[in-house]
């Protein structure tokens, strides 16, 4: 029986595609993350890339947050229900029974990973950036999780410009699991409270990728 | 904008969470203005330009490479393809057809490409986990695949003294030695055949044994084989596919016959099965299986009716007009006439002046030509000769007594036992009498009969009564098995240097058969084949080694060969033949069966790793097998494996002291601590390249060639050697035989001179084969042929274990049902089966084949008895039978000679019964 | 619209089903991690599922002027690639018979020699398979980073190996399904008409290779090129699957088999063996004029007479099949 966590999904993405279309959301604080308490998150969903892809996923999700900030060090647990463990990572070389100069066959052709993210701006500001990897005048940083790969940091000013910052430090992400539900911890050194974050979940088992996928609105944390 | 390169440096990292952005297609793709970032582009059109190609240099490091060198392949697949072989970082990459086949003329299509996909794969035995690296020496039972690695030395000691106990204490006539196929590796072959003949050791045949002989091309032609190299198929006006599938077993020639469709030839493929040649046919006859002889005398009937023969060349080429008593059923001969009279002399009618005359040109005629000078020979009529004790005697031509045979094969007989439409019949008649030339494309398909010599025969009749034998774009052309070495006779010198006469040369299948459990209830004209084969033995026609009948085979040397994996009567020879044997020794690259099954495997230079030469009937280039790298771990090649134990038996022999043994059938005193020396000639062959010049200086046909100048280039037999062939090699002009014959006028290498299709050897009369017929198969009662066709997946075995192979099939071994057999049966697509009859049975995959024939299991054939099978194998259900007629000799042209004449391992008339395994 | 266009046109009249072109391009290109699977070059017998199983039903290419993806096939339309462990039979005496690694279910040339039944009477035909490079690329409109372009100079549609993330959205929309995931890289890849040999004046390695002698290759606009004669002058070949709006740069001189039983006599397409029906389906409305204009040429040839296209398709040596403006000399 799946559990209806939060109960409005269509409104709230057309809300947010009219907040892409006036180019950033406004700074509004309807979303927030009270400190130490788990809070289901709103999931929008991203509309169809083309005309044969179907509108949904056929699984739902449902994810939480539970923040904590302690002196200048957020950690958010990020967490849901995810039954398949769907990594793809570089099939390792192997040897296949005794011959050991054949390799292990590969071939998941049709396989996504699972993926978490987290978005915070770069600076406090009166807008919010453009819940789309930011704005040109609003710079964002992620911290971004994938099964089975290393823990990635990028930054974007908009759609289309994410670049890798390998010398970012301040964030990292940790994942675990007990049973289905799936957890993904970031931390963020140096946290302004006054900024506020975004989550994005990849189901890779239903064939989430790139501009597939599941994404909040910006949330604030509240003590 | 700014340098595109740099910028995308930086794209490149970005990570799978974002680039086209949460909503990027929502709006289509790329359509919305792009953000102004500094060091990035996204303003450009897939479509028109690309900024970032610099990485195209990823792939043109992909196609790169060190060193290339020539080589080719020793698997006997007819094909002598020239490939270049690359290699990178010290290993072997990949291969690619070498492609520079000169051309023969402006007309004819070239040579290039000529390699197969097998061809394109071979690296992967220099590397795979099948190849052999070191000596090895059996430690659990045969076949059981537990091994200690040896040291050479170890290895070769152990051989040596083995071969030598041998001679001494049961005679040389036990040490055996199989290998195959000469023109695929001549040097290599020689290597061991030399060893054989220095230590007196029996040499076998694998042509015959293989069925790969065509048994009626020796008793009509006199020959062992000829066929028009292919870019003559290009020449033809109507091609017959007829047993041969050349779409899969003659890859790098089918496109000749393809273009002659184009310029103008009728293509018809006669096969049971809808196969892959017959979809470009013209004409596709599905006939019945082993009903080739019914349909060609069908055939015959129509063209003789119908006056659509060559009368003329019929006359002079054919003993069509030699004269028969018809008392006796023999040729009326001039000893029948004359006191003195040669019995290998004949006679016909000359219609100027309705008198007998000595037909010129047979073995025992004066005349050496088979020129009519303006006699016309008579075809038809009844005639009455007076003998030399004033005897008269009723005569025919050979032709009449063929119309008689003839009759018998009506329309609709022949439409009846062929499954043939009337119609479709009639057509392929009238192409075969009036397109010119006609060539039948002959394979194993129809070879592979118990009586395939008859079925031969009743198709050379075919195009010989069209005129088409010895004529560009003509003739029957058999192409099964790389047999024909261009270089003959520097071969010969190599191989065996005192001379075949001082040599012990074994048919296989004779041996194989005698040596093994193998045992064939039929009879033949009431006896069993036992009989014929000790009479056939004690009139001295076969040859059967041991000569002592109460001694056994001991050892058995096998190179360049899988004998027990491809030996018919498999299950029969395990636990007899193989048991009986006290040492086999296998020289190999790879662990196959033959391999697995034997006492010392000794590692063998691939083909990659050699110094060799490679010929083949199916053109007329020369071209070379090379040392692309040293042989690779401990292996070495074939000659210096044959060199090390030559010195071996020698150093064995001092040691022991042993005194000459004298080897009474020659009258030959074998000191074998010389042994080495004679093997090298005296040090003048010692290495591999020594022996390659040696042939290529000793034949007419490589006159003026060397090995270093044949790494360059494949070169063109520059001329042939009148003792070996029957045409000369023209410059701007495709090879074909028998044009000595035709043109030149040349005697036919048969007894009466001419092509000789009535055979009056007593057992061939006795049997009612004095002339082509059909007759009935010799089988078993079981419901479905058991078909193990050539294929396209393997050259034999070779290449059954290839990954790269494997991988395009279906995995493993697959047997091809028709639905109809297999609904029958209940048996589904990829179902488990058992293929079982008395003799044995394997357990294999189904693959459901619409176009197999109804009535007929198809396994293509080779596959290693290690791979895939559940139980058994694919010559698990055969056995060995022998045709008694393939036992003569002592007549005119028709002797044992090895690869020429000999019984035939026959196995198409095997039948099965398939049950669906329920696992 | 690149102004030159690379072009290949085969012969399926001569098509031996050999799979030496198959062969040529795995040990080239795709002998590498990752790659067992696919094939760039397949050779597949029609009718039939193909490669991988059901791609021609699978989706792909343009619906009413948009890129309509369809499905990524999953690896068992493709087929695993086997493997098998030879030391344990053949060194170490375990004793086990050789065995693929996974039970055999299907692979790249699973249908081989099948075809279908019609009337009591088999039919089939070789489809050999690369990407068609097409004027209008539904891999490339579909691709979210644009990692997918057409070169101007040659047409040749490449996937930026480096930019490249492996989403797949190509892989769907490529109607051909000739684009393959590699899952060790983590990009797709698929065909590069051998852009490192035609730069070198070589031909690709599945035509210089194919020992069959059916593939013709240069650019389209030349008229001096094989394939410039073969489509637009002669017009005996085809593109496959027209319908989906792609505009593919490969050409098929479409398959005869011989006629039916006892039809001889009545030329090749008067009870032809292969229906109509399923020849359109691949090659479009346009197969049955094309083919009855070859047999008309083939019906000349064989009477005594000669055809200028059934000459040129011959292809005499390598001159006549192909022609690469880029050519400087031919090496390898």
């Amino acid at each position: 029986m799946i559990r209806r966590d939060f109960p409005i999904r269509q409104p709230i993405v057309s809300l947010v595609a009219a907040a892409v279309l006036l180019g950033s959301a406004p700074a509004f604080a309807g979303f927030t993350l009270a400190q130490g308490k788990e809070t289901p998150l709103l999931l929008n969903r991203t509309p169809p890339m083309f005309a044969t892809d179907r509108a949904v996923p056929n699984r739902d999700l449902h994810a939480r947050a539970m923040a904590r900030v302690e002196g200048k060090v957020l950690r958010v647990t990020l967490s849901w229900d995810d039954p398949t463990e769907d990594a793809v990572a570089g099939t390792k070389r192997a040897a296949y029974g005794s011959d050991s100069i054949y390799r292990k066959p590969t071939g998941r052709t049709d396989a996504f990973g699972d993926a978490a993210a987290l978005m915070l701006p770069r600076k406090p500001g009166a807008r919010n950036p453009g819940i789309m990897m930011g704005d040109r005048d609003r710079e964002v940083r992620m911290v971004l999780w994938r099964a089975g790969s290393k823990v990635e940091t990028l930054h974007a000013r908009g759609r289309g410009t994410v670049e890798k910052t390998p010398d970012e430090t301040g964030m990292t992400a940790e994942p675990s699991r007990a049973g289905i539900r799936r957890s993904v911890t970031f931390t963020v050194r140096d946290f302004d409270p006054a900024v506020p974050m975004a989550f994005a979940v990849w189901d890779g088992g239903t064939g989430d990728r790139n501009g597939y996928k599941w994404y909040t609105p910006w949330y604030r944390f509240a003590r | 904008m700014s340098d595109g390169k740099i910028s995308r440096r930086r794209f490149l990292w970005i990570s799978s969470l974002s680039a086209a952005g949460l909503l990027a297609g929502a709006a289509g793709a790329g359509k919305e203005s792009p953000p102004e970032v500094p060091g990035f582009r996204f303003d450009y059109d897939p479509m028109r330009s690309y900024p970032y190609r610099g990485w195209e240099s990823l792939y043109a490091k992909q196609w790169s490479w060190d060193k290339v060198a020539r080589s080719t392949h020793s698997a006997n697949c007819t094909g002598s393809c020239s490939w270049k072989v690359y290699v990178k970082d010290g290993v072997m990459l990949r291969e690619e057809q070498a492609s520079d086949y000169p051309r023969i003329s402006e007309d004819l299509p070239d040579y290039n490409p000529r390699g197969c996909q097998k061809g394109a794969c071979f690296v992967e035995y220099v590397y795979g986990a099948q190849r052999l690296r070191f000596p090895l020496i059996r430690t659990g039972k045969r076949g059981e695949g537990k091994w200690r690695r040896a040291t050479w030395d170890e290895a070769l000691e152990s051989i040596a003294g083995k071969l030598l106990d041998n001679v001494y204490r049961y005679g040389p006539d036990t040490n055996t030695f199989f290998s195959v196929i000469p023109a695929m590796s001549p040097v290599s072959f020689c290597a061991g055949s030399r060893l054989a003949h220095y230590i007196g050791g029996v040499v076998c045949s694998f042509y015959d044994w293989y069925c790969d002989l065509p048994p009626g091309e020796p008793l009509t032609w006199g020959v062992q084989t000829e066929a028009c190299e292919c870019a003559d198929w290009f020449n033809a006006k109507l091609i017959v596919f007829w047993g041969a599938n050349v779409t899969q077993t003659r890859i790098p020639d089918a496109h000749f016959a393809f273009e002659a469709r184009y310029n103008g030839a009728k293509v018809v493929g006669i096969s049971p099965d809808f196969n892959s040649s017959c979809t470009h046919a013209d004409l596709f006859l599905g006939i019945a299986p082993g009903t080739d002889a019914d349909l060609a005398m069908g055939v015959a009937r129509i063209l003789v009716e119908e006056k659509l023969f060559d009368a003329s060349y019929v006359r002079e080429q054919t003993d069509m007009p030699l004269l028969v008593v018809e008392r006796t059923r023999r040729f009326l001969r001039e000893s029948d006439l004359e006191a003195k009279g040669s019995d290998e002399v004949f006679c016909f009618v000359d219609e100027r002046d309705g008198k007998v005359k000595k037909a010129p040109g047979s073995m025992g005629s004066p005349v050496k030509s088979i020129g009519l000078a303006g006699a016309v020979p008579a075809l038809t009529g009844r005639y009455e000769v007076t003998g030399k004790t004033g005897e008269k005697m009723a005569v025919v031509p050979v032709f009449e007594r063929l119309r008689k045979v003839l009759r018998g094969y009506t329309l609709d007989k022949v439409a009846r036992t062929t499954g043939l439409d009337r119609r479709d019949i009639v057509a392929f008649a009238r192409m075969m009498g009036t397109r010119k030339p006609a060539m039948i494309i002959h394979g194993a398909g129809t070879n592979h009969w118990f009586h395939n010599d008859l079925i031969n025969r009743s198709m050379i009749l075919l195009v010989a009564l069209t005129g088409n034998t010895g004529k560009n774009g003509g003739g029957f052309n058999h192409y099964v098995g790389q047999e024909r070495v261009w270089p003959e006779e520097g071969f010969k010198k190599l191989a065996f240097p005192e001379g075949g006469k001082k040599q012990r040369f074994q048919n296989t299948t004779l041996w194989t058969y005698v040596h093994s459990a193998n045992k064939d209830e039929h009879t033949y004209n009431g006896k069993k084949i036992e009989k014929y084969i000790e009479e056939s033995v004690a009139n001295g026609w076969m040859p059967l080694y041991p000569k002592n009948r109460k001694q056994k085979p001991r050892s058995l040397i096998v190179w360049r060969a899988n004998y027990l994996n491809q030996a018919k009567g498999n299950e029969k020879i395990l636990p007899s033949l193989w048991n009986d044997l006290d040492l086999i020794v296998n020289v190999n690259y790879r662990m196959d069966t033959t391999a697995l099954y034997s006492d010392i495997v000794l590692p063998a230079a691939s083909y990659y790793e050699k110094t060799d030469l490679n010929t083949t009937d199916c053109h007329s280039y020369i071209h070379p097998f090379s040392k692309v790298l040293d042989p690779l771990f401990e292996s070495r090649t074939d000659w210096d494996i044959f060199s090390a134990l030559a010195k071996k038996i020698g150093e064995v022999a001092v040691r022991r002291g042993l005194p000459p043994y004298r080897d009474g059938q020659f009258g030959w005193e074998r000191d074998f601590t010389k042994v080495h020396a004679l093997w090298s000639g005296g040090g003048k062959i010692s290495t591999d390249e020594e022996a390659a010049n040696f042939i290529l200086a000793n034949a007419e046909e490589t006159k003026g060639m060397t090995y270093a100048g044949l790494k360059e280039r494949p070169r063109r037999f520059v001329r042939t050697d009148p003792v070996s062939w029957n045409s000369d090699v023209e410059e701007g002009v495709a090879y074909t035989p028998f044009k000595h014959q035709v043109y030149k006028k040349r005697p036919w290498r048969t007894l009466v001179g001419r092509q000789q299709f009535y055979i009056d050897h007593p057992w061939f009369l006795d049997l009612g084969e004095e002339l082509p017929v059909s007759k009935e198969q010799v089988t078993d009662p079981y419901p479905l042929y058991w078909n193990t066709p050539h294929g396209r997946w393997s050259i034999h075995s070779t290449w059954r274990d290839n990954r790269y192979m494997l991988r395009l099939q279906r995995g493993m071994p697959i047997a091809y049902l028709n639905p109809a057999d297999a609904a029958a049966r209940g048996i589904r697509d990829n179902d488990w089966i058992r293929i079982r009859n008395h003799i044995g049975f394997c357990v294999v995959r189904a693959k459901i084949l619409p176009g197999e024939r109804r009535g007929r299991v198809t396994m293509y054939h080779g596959w290693e008895k290690f791979l895939g099978f559940r139980h058994g194998g694919w010559q698990s259900l055969t056995y060995i039978k022998i045709k008694p007629t393939q036992l003569v000799g002592k007549y005119g042209h028709v002797n044992f000679r090895l690869n020429y004449w000999g019984p035939t391992g026959n196995n198409r008339d095997v039948k099965v019964e398939v049950e669906k395994v329920r696992t | 619209m690149s102004k030159m266009q690379y072009a290949m046109v085969m012969d399926l009249n001569k098509c031996l089903g050999c799979q030496t072109c198959t062969v040529a391009c795995k040990k080239l290109w795709t002998d590498r991690d990752g790659m067992g699977y696919m094939y760039w070059n397949n050779v597949e017998t029609r009718p039939g599922a193909g490669y991988p199983a059901g791609w021609s039903e699978a989706g792909g290419g343009f619906r009413d002027g948009r890129v309509a993806p369809g499905e990524i096939p999953p690896i068992g339309k493709y087929g695993v690639p086997f493997e098998y462990d030879y030391s344990q039979r053949l060194f170490e005496g375990k004793g086990k018979p050789v065995m693929p690694h996974v039970d055999p279910t299907n692979g790249p040339n699973w249908g081989e020699d099948v075809g279908d039944t019609d009337r009591g009477e088999t039919h089939f035909f070789y489809l050999p398979r690369i990407c068609n490079h097409c004027t209008h690329p539904a891999c490339l409109e579909a691709c979210p980073r644009k990692a997918i372009y057409k070169r101007e100079e040659d047409g040749i549609v490449l996937i930026d190996q480096e930019r490249c993330r492996g989403y797949r959205q190509c892989v769907r929309a490529c109607p051909y399904k000739k684009i393959y995931m590699n899952e060790v890289a983590g990009v797709s890849q698929k065909c590069i008409f051998c852009y490192p040999r035609l730069a070198k004046g070589t031909p690709n390695a599945c035509a210089k290779q194919c020992p069959g002698r059916l593939r013709f290759v240069g650019m389209l606009g030349d008229p001096l090129s094989p394939v410039h004669q073969l489509v637009r002058v002669h017009k005996v070949a085809l593109p496959l699957l027209p319908g989906k709006g792609t505009g593919p740069n490969v050409y098929y001189v479409p398959p005869f088999n011989p006629p039916r039983r006892g039809a001889y006599g009545k030329g090749i397409l008067h009870d032809p063996r292969i229906p109509w029906k399923s020849l359109e389906a691949l090659f479009g409305p346009r197969v049955k004029e094309v083919a009855s204009r070859l047999a008309a040429e083939l019906e000349i040839a064989q009477s005594g007479g000669k055809s200028d296209v059934l000459q040129l398709l011959i292809g005499r040596d390598d001159k006549v099949r192909y022609r690469i403006p880029a050519g400087k000399g031919a090496t390898g």
